[in-house]
């Protein structure tokens, strides 16, 4: 039986989650923008699926906006908030479509500042001095190195320095932690379906009540002229239902995933045994439960991952790049990794639906497969 | 000589009685598609892997018809889910660059013709990806799409090339390097076919490929200017004399890293008759013409003379075929070994422009059974 342990990239789609999606399009939910009774049913439903999310972070209903994906969230944010020439602050460990943003961002002429990281991710906030017009673009929890950021510590430099919007990506930390909004302190907050067990194609961002928007793409006026484009009806009740559950089972999801990571740890031992170095933090109250990243400086991370999945073990480098590429994690680079390690990066994340025994397995699968590979690489590099 | 035209002592190579861990080296053409479909159907398991060799691969395809855009491995990936294999993108770039990128500009600069097929199917195809293969899934073998036959010795030690069945599409020229370890685990399934078999092949199992037209671009240069990669790689083109046989100068070049040994495009020389480089002095940045027939050697210097089992001793002699181009003539004679890879290839008749850099090969029968360099000797000593 194969393993699937990549959840940081995207859990399946949890069946219950999935009875309602085929539920809502056979009753054949559709436009919920019109003045008949099925209309009205649409509406009904996609309220109700924003009024659950709302709840889920203590924020009013219009405070929601669905959008397509998290990196469109992003990019509205951003877009609602950031001049041509205006200060954006960032730190290198963000995923790829926010540096893309950041980069993009840079080329038109704005001003880009990077908070650098320590070796485990986790931001250096000393000597961070934010403008009034800093906008701060930041992920809570590292998909790639799973370290949970100090949130109290974001805000209190941001209130106290009267900084500008802080938008923070919240789609990794949803699944695990309780956010609520006004607690973060954050001006925008960015969450995502694909990771709590929904489906993909549906994310939402959530801005403070003073927040104006700005659309990317203007149309008729749906989400409150924020965001042009037919609501997905079905996908927004199906990820306010996948959050529902999330939330309901977060303890209990938490000591599972925690459980797993100990069997886990214990059947591979230390990782330098198999020629793997551990990254992110080694504390594993800070990192996402159920996450485990290493580098390898004996392998590209896609060889590992391909050389894995050969062995019934998906899991991936957690770094999106373009297959097959020789690029370095810039991420792991920021965490002061050297450039054959940042190659060789591989995450293992578990999920609600792995259990214990496949956890030991994924390690016994890891370190046999890193066994092989070594003994590859050495008699290649001996042989004349 | 037998009558299938192995000579003697060897065999042709057997069926595989067991099922084997084959990877394939699936391009996004219509060849290595169908081999892989065969071999599945052969009941191996194949795992399928695109290489990823240079960054041309980022490059749109906008229509070209090279195996090395990302569209390729699309087409590859679409296959392998058609065949139901596993499919991966293995990266090979770091490979690429030392055994075939970096000589290729070296030989142009040097003044030689590259054979960068050679390179890469020597250390790339059945070099790198041989041992990620074994080390990542624990195949035994690395089967591609190229036209070619193996053959075994009587006593199952040592392994040759052989002729694939299709003599226009023969590729056992480009895969002479292979060493007989390498071809040992090297699998062909298309030596036994004809293209339009092939091309029949995929139509009939309704493989993504089926259509998809040939590519005959040397891949890292997918516009077909090599002049252009040369100047990406630091060359910077300095005019120069062209002097005819004689040492009269008859005219002025570009820079001559941009010509090979028997061009003639390019060359602004007056006169009626065709003149052809037949020398290339990258010291001088001279390049020396000539008229057609005097382009003919009856002998031409080897480097890096061997057969698959090794290099040659001093004083061995190979009789056979020679052939100095793909699909090019081949001319009888015999290959004279002086020990340490040089060697001299004494034709009945001459081969036409034979140019240093280019691979040399010696069939016996349909076996292939040396192969080497041409070296700059054989033009200064013409």
């Amino acid at each position: 039986m194969r393993i699937f342990a990549d959840h940081a990239a995207g859990s399946p789609v949890r069946p219950e989650v999935a009875d309602l999606l085929a539920a809502l399009y056979r009753e054949g939910i559709g436009n919920p923008n019109g003045g008949h009774a099925e209309a009205r049913r649409a509406r009904a439903v996609l309220d109700e699926a924003r009024a659950n999310i709302a709840d889920t972070f203590k924020v009013e209903s219009r405070q929601v906006t669905f959008t397509a994906s998290a990196s469109e969230a992003l990019a509205l944010a951003l877009n609602s908030e950031l001049r041509g020439n205006g200060r954006l602050m960032t730190t290198a460990t963000e995923h790829r479509g926010a540096r893309a943003l950041a980069a993009r961002h840079e080329a038109a002429g704005g001003a880009v500042e990077l908070i650098s990281v320590d070796s485990s991710g986790a931001w250096r906030l000393a000597g961070i001095t934010p403008r009034r017009d800093t906008v701060a673009l930041l992920t809570i929890s590292s998909g790639e190195l799973g370290t949970e950021q100090d949130l109290s510590a974001i805000r209190a430099l941001w209130r106290e320095a009267e900084g500008g919007a802080l938008i923070l990506d919240a789609v990794q930390a949803a699944a695990s932690q309780r956010l609520h909004f006004d607690e973060i302190g954050a001006d925008h907050l960015v969450i995502g379906s694909a990771k709590l067990e929904g489906p993909t194609g549906i994310a939402a961002l959530i801005s403070a009540p003073d927040r104006r928007l700005r659309p990317l793409v203007a149309g008729g006026g749906q989400e409150r002229g924020r965001r042009g484009g037919t609501e997905a009806v079905p996908l927004a009740a199906a990820f306010a239902h996948a959050l529902l559950l999330a939330r309901r089972e977060r303890e209990a999801t938490r000591e599972h995933l925690r459980a797993l990571s100990n069997v886990f740890d214990e059947a591979l031992g230390a990782p330098e045994t198999h020629g793997l170095r551990l990254t992110g933090s080694i504390d594993r109250t800070k990192r996402l439960p159920g996450h485990h990243s290493y580098v390898a400086s004996w392998a590209l991370g896609d060889d590992l991952v391909a050389a894995l999945d050969h062995a019934g073990l998906a899991i991936s480098t957690g770094s999106a790049c373009i297959s097959g590429s020789r690029e370095p994690s810039e991420a792991l680079v920021a965490c002061g990794r050297s450039l054959d390690e940042a190659r060789g990066g591989i995450r293992i994340s578990f999920g609600r639906t792995n259990n214990v025994e496949e956890a030991r397995r994924a390690a016994a699968i890891t370190a046999a497969t890193c066994a092989r590979i070594r003994e590859g690489v050495r008699v290649e590099t001996t042989s004349p | 000589m037998t009558a299938s035209g192995l000579p003697s002592g060897w065999l042709a190579e057997p069926e595989a009685t067991r099922s084997e861990r084959v990877l394939v080296a699936l391009s996004g053409g219509v060849d290595s598609s169908v081999a892989a479909a065969l071999l599945v159907e052969a009941g191996h398991q194949v795992v399928g892997v695109w290489m990823r060799l240079h960054d041309a691969a980022d490059r749109v395809d906008g229509g070209r018809k090279s195996c090395c855009t990302l569209d390729a491995a699309d087409d590859a990936r679409r296959v392998a889910d058609q065949l139901k294999i596993p499919f991966h993108i293995q990266n090979l770039e770091r490979e690429f660059a030392a055994a075939v990128l970096e000589p290729f500009v070296g030989a142009y600069l040097g003044g030689e013709t590259p054979s960068p097929c050679v390179g890469c199917n020597t250390a790339v195809k059945f070099g790198a990806l041989v041992g990620k293969g074994s080390a990542l899934f624990g195949c035994e073998a690395v089967a591609t799409g190229h036209y070619a036959r193996r053959a075994v010795s009587a006593d199952g030690e040592s392994w040759r090339l052989r002729t694939a069945v299709d003599q226009d599409k023969d590729q056992t020229y480009f895969l002479h390097g292979l060493s007989s370890e390498a071809i040992a685990r090297a699998r062909f399934p298309l030596g036994g076919m004809t293209k339009s078999e092939v091309r029949e092949a995929a139509r009939k199992r309704g493989l993504a490929t089926a259509e998809k037209p040939e590519s005959q671009e040397i891949c890292f240069v997918p516009d077909g200017d090599y002049r252009s990669l040369l100047r990406t790689r630091g060359w910077e083109p300095q005019r120069g004399e062209i002097v005819d046989e004689k040492g009269r100068v008859v005219g002025v070049h570009e820079g001559s890293a941009g010509f090979t040994v028997g061009q003639r495009r390019g060359l602004e020389v007056a006169g009626d008759t065709p003149r052809y480089v037949s020398a290339i002095d990258p010291r001088t940045n001279r390049i020396t013409i000539g008229r057609r027939e005097s382009l003919e050697r009856r002998e031409i210097t080897l480097s890096g003379a061997a057969t698959p089992s090794g290099e040659l001793p001093a004083g061995a002699v190979l009789h056979g075929a020679a052939r100095i181009r793909h699909r090019g003539v081949t001319a009888a004679g015999r290959l004279v070994s002086s020990g340490g890879g040089i060697a001299t290839l004494q034709l009945d008749d001459p081969l036409w422009a034979p140019s240093p850099g280019q691979t040399v090969v010696l069939y016996e029968g349909e076996t292939l059974a040396a192969g080497g360099q041409i070296s700059a000797a054989t033009a200064i000593h013409a």
